[in-house]
């Protein structure tokens, strides 16, 4: 197990190492100087020098690349040229929430997917069916646009859920919850359909296995063969799948905070977008590449330990 | 909004079994053909290409026409699907929309087509180094957020789609070069096998001519469903102002309009956000579709009933008499599938014979005969959707094929074990030997944990397995083939059964091992005094340890009778073809002789004797009409019966040929 993790970190770093140079190649690189980008055409060209001296792009690229690995390395991301703040204190402050919403999310793929999964496998043919039409549909909806939906129906119409806003876990869990109630779940539904169909074909698959025969010829219940034997055994494609949709869960994240307000990684990088705010683009990339990159792990690490085969070795 | 790069589905269809020349495939894609889907996917994707590119000639209305006085109108004669805030017509603005949603999702596409295939061929096909660094950078390409790469793009470059769908494309490549280069290293292995077919070509050739070919396929699939992806996305970035200047029509930024207008037109959502989501899902569905037709593909996975099987219903027919001292008794049991062009097709055409307590019989044939599904069908497990569709199972005086699922399941393992085919799939690989062998102890034996694992120690030392505690925690992998055996055979005697069903059980094993397996099973036997059917192909291991033998052709039984009338006196032809294609146990000098020919499908069985096509002494009284079981002797212990109509003359035909050769 340790040694799993220890390989899957050793290429993880020199990953994150390439990706960050990268994203500050984008940023560093751009036609002109990132100066006059972030000033735009009215400025004037003492007031663009100026800016090049005070962030460094004056000097040779590599040096600037030195420089802010360095800097990165002990925890300095650079000052938000917004606010003035160290980018990491900005990027801290929307983390929870961005995060709230991740995760439930990925609960709801989880348990909804997996479930939906079993049952279309095993539901028999007309309710397999019906369930394979609706996956398909949630699987090609916008979350953005199913969020708009369940907010006008859920809130605005029935006000069973806040709209907007975001409320901290250790102000009310309660309320908590119900803030992210709705953007969970426009978040979830594409990642819901696709593992449910993972699920689906994955249980079907192992259901046909000679060691399923076997052991009901053995006398074992159906119930223990599908939810202990053919689940278990389903449940590396299973989790793998949850991984690939851990990004996409991420993205739509940043995307549907916009349709309920909330005041997460989305809103802070939309902002430095429309700012041209560099370092806090960077610090975002950087945060959220890292993120993936253990959410991958964490998947590494879980298949290694549900394949005995993959354990032992 | 599914923004991973989704390749795991594609990838089944890529590597592997790429085609070839007669490979069947065109039936299914003709299936899917007929699918209304694929037709009314194809439709509206040529309807919104059509309507977008041709926009500006088509659309009713100026896109940035407003009208103030007609804003917020539902659909009409004039709005065909209404006004925006700003008395916009909807559909001229979806249409000119459409041109930049199609075009900036395309451009992400061809640029992960232009990166991904080259790169995956190289990757693929040199190996090496070269896969090494193609592969790695993939891999990171895949773990990059999405979105927030796009966002940072944006940042940099400025808003539009030009050069974020260009990014977007350089982030798809990545699941297009593992597709391909998977597909590429499969090829190319095979091609090494068929040296012949590439020696003296030229590696850009090869690449033409035999990889690229089977690389189409999976591509065509990943890029319709990269297709529909790069849409959601685009429309992402144009919901979050993202896009081109605003007046500007695109899909995404429709949406954020028709939102903002909620309270006043709710209707708006409708159009903006369907014309997405249909066409998203045109793109989904034609790539599945390609996917199920491609000759490569999966194929429709079975959705058989597992259920279990499906009992015939119950009847007044007085059941013959089962207190004559025998176990299980098989009459006229029809076992059908259902064919592709509908209709069921009997695989087992009448099987009968008689088992008794104690007794070994064997069921013995080529593969094709039917022995196994017969042995299945006992259990109540024939495979998929295959079913019994007449006769009688009585054990111990009751119908299982006429018993609810509920109440069958109750014999399986307890009174009916068995054993299958090949140890090393027979154990669940994710629970140790000792779990599997607990969890139908405490079912049947009622046991404690700690109870049911003493007994499943006692049982792994009872098969013969050395330091049963040691195995009791490993899991099958660590087993060899031998030892798994073991385990499965423990596995069977859990519920410590009347009956024991083995399904070919040595075949799969070494030579060295059989005959421990069979020695095993011979001992087991006259330890626990229980009976067993001994499916086999080999008339060897009958001759090891069966009392008696029904010989399986095509369906039905041929002959039975006890090993020795078998051995020393068979009556049908197919017995005597078999016995000489059966090595001596001690020497076996020379190739043996094959039985030429093959088992006839079930549904090129003739009419008359269904061996008459393989058979050296057929006359034309063979294929006349069917052929009868014909019972020499219905001796209690059972009886001698034999297939042929010549039972009694085929053997002196030998003598005169034999006379006539010298
Ligand atoms: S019936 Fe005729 S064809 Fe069939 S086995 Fe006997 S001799 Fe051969």
């Amino acid at each position: 197990m340790l040694r799993t993790v220890l390989r899957r970190l050793l290429v993880v770093v020199p990953m994150l190492w390439g990706i960050a140079t990268l994203a500050f190649c984008l940023v560093n690189l751009i036609p002109g100087s990132p100066a006059r980008t972030i000033l735009g055409d009215g400025a004037t060209a003492e007031q663009v020098a100026a800016l090049d001296r005070k962030m460094g792009y004056d000097r040779p690229l590599a040096d600037q690349y030195w420089t802010w690995l360095s800097h990165v390395l002990r925890g300095d991301f650079g000052t938000s040229l917004l606010t003035s703040r160290p980018t990491t204190a900005d990027v801290g402050a929307r983390l929870p929430i961005t995060l709230s919403v991740v995760a439930g999310a990925v609960l709801l793929t989880v348990v909804v997917g997996v479930a939906v999964g079993v049952l279309s496998a095993i539901g028999g043919r007309r309710l397999d069916r019906a369930g394979q039409s609706v996956l398909s549909f949630f699987m090609a909806v916008p979350s953005f646009w199913l969020g708009v939906l369940l907010v006008f129906l859920l809130s605005i119409r029935l006000g069973w859920l806040p709209a907007t806003g975001y409320v901290p876990f250790a102000h009310s869990p309660g309320r908590w919850l119900a803030s992210i109630a709705l953007p969970c779940l426009s978040v979830a539904a594409v990642g819901i359909a696709t593992v449910a169909r993972q699920t689906r074909g994955a249980m079907l698959d192992v259901l046909t296995k000679d060691y399923i025969r076997t052991l009901r010829a053995a006398g074992v219940s159906n119930r223990s063969l599908i939810f202990r034997h053919a689940l278990r055994n389903a449940s590396i494609p299973i989790v793998t799948s949850v991984g690939f949709q851990f990004i996409g869960l991420l993205g739509s994240t940043v995307i549907v905070e916009q349709v309920f307000a909330l005041n997460g990684l989305g809103a802070l990088t939309l902002s430095a977008v429309n700012g041209k705010d560099f370092p806090v683009v960077l610090t975002v990339v950087l945060f959220t590449t890292t993120i993936v990159l253990a959410a991958n792990l964490l998947v590494d690490v879980a298949n290694a330990w549900l394949n005995p085969k993959a354990r032992r070795a | 909004m599914s923004v991973g790069v989704n390749t795991e589905t594609v990838a089944a269809a890529g590597p592997g079994r790429h085609r070839r020349p007669g490979d069947k495939g065109t039936g299914r894609a003709r299936g899917v053909l007929r699918r209304p889907g694929t037709w009314l996917s194809l439709a509206w994707i040529t309807v919104v290409v059509l309507g977008s590119l041709f926009a500006s000639v088509l659309a009713p209305h100026d896109p940035l026409d407003q009208d103030l006085r007609s804003i917020y109108q539902g659909p009409s004669g004039t709005y065909w699907l209404g006004t925006d805030s700003l008395g916009r017509d909807v559909l001229s603005r979806l249409m000119h929309g459409g041109a930049l949603s199609l075009l900036g999702s395309g451009e992400a596409v061809l640029v992960a087509l232009l990166i991904g295939i080259p790169f995956g061929l190289l990757a693929g096909y040199r190996g090496g180094w070269a896969d090494a660094v193609i592969s790695r950078i993939a891999e990171a390409l895949m773990a990059l957020p999405v979105i927030i790469i796009l966002l940072a793009v944006v940042a940099v470059y400025g808003r539009g789609f030009a050069v974020s769908m260009g990014a977007l494309g350089v982030i798809f490549s990545a699941a297009i070069i593992r597709l391909v280069r998977a597909t590429t290293a499969a090829v190319r292995s095979e091609l090494y096998v068929d040296a012949a077919r590439v020696s003296g070509l030229r590696a850009p050739r090869i690449v033409v001519r035999h990889v690229l070919p089977n690389v189409i396929a999976p591509v065509l699939i990943q890029s319709s469903l990269t297709l529909g992806t790069a849409l959601l996305i685009q429309s992402g970035l144009g919901f979050l102002g993202l896009g081109p200047q605003p007046p500007a029509p695109n899909w995404g930024a429709g949406i954020a309009e028709a939102a903002t207008a909620i309270n006043q037109d709710a209707w708006l959502m409708v159009p903006t956000g369907g014309v997405l989501v249909l066409t998203v899902l045109a793109f989904n569905f034609l790539g599945d579709a390609l996917r199920d037709a491609a000759p490569a593909g999966r194929g429709a996975a079975a959705t058989g009933r597992f259920f279990g099987h499906r009992a015939l219903p119950a009847d007044s027919d007085a059941a013959e008499p089962a207190d004559d001292g025998v176990l299980l008794r098989v009459r006229g049991l029809v076992v059908s599938f259902p064919e592709d062009g509908g209709g069921d097709q009997p695989v087992v055409d009448g099987v009968g014979f008689d088992v008794r307590p104690g007794e070994t019989v064997g069921l013995v044939g080529e593969s094709g005969c039917g022995k196994t599904v017969t042995a299945l069908s006992v259990l109540g497990l024939v495979p998929g959707a295959g079913h019994v569709a007449e006769g009688r199972i009585l054990f111990d005086g009751a119908d299982l094929a006429r018993m609810p699922e509920k109440r069958l399941a109750a014999y399986r393992g307890k009174r009916i074990g068995y054993i299958a085919q090949e140890p090393m799939t027979a154990l669940d690989p994710c629970f140790t030997i000792g779990s599997q062998l607990v969890e139908p102890l405490r079912r049947h034996r009622g046991l404690d944990r700690a109870r049911a694992r003493a007994r499943a120690v006692e049982l792994l030392g009872l098969v013969g397995i050395p330091r049963p505690e040691q195995i009791c925690r490993a899991y099958p992998h660590q087993l060899s083939g031998g030892m798994a055996q073991r385990a499965a055979i423990a596995l069977a005697l859990t519920g410590e059964p009347d009956l024991l069903i083995a399904d070919e059980p040595t075949t799969a094993l070494d030579v060295t091992v059989q005959a421990e397996i069979l020695d095993l099973l011979r001992s087991l036997q006259a330890e626990l005094g229980m009976a067993m059917i001994l499916v086999t192909h080999d008339l060897g291991v009958v001759a090891d340890i069966c009392d008696r033998a029904v010989v399986m052709y095509a369906g039905q039984v041929v002959e039975e009778g006890t090993v020795d009338q078998i051995f020393t006196a068979a009556l049908h032809p197919y017995t005597r073809a078999l016995l000489r294609s059966t090595p001596e146990r001690e020497a076996t000098a020379g190739p043996l002789p094959a039985i030429e020919g093959t088992v006839p499908l079930p549904r090129d069985w003739p009419a008359g004797c269904r061996f008459a096509a393989r058979c050296a002494y057929a006359t034309e009284a063979c294929s006349a009409a069917p052929v009868p079981m014909l019972v020499r002797d219905p001796a209690p212990g059972g009886p001698r019966a034999a297939r042929c109509i010549r039972a009694d003359s085929w053997k002196a035909v030998d003598h005169e040929r034999a006379a006539g050769a010298v």
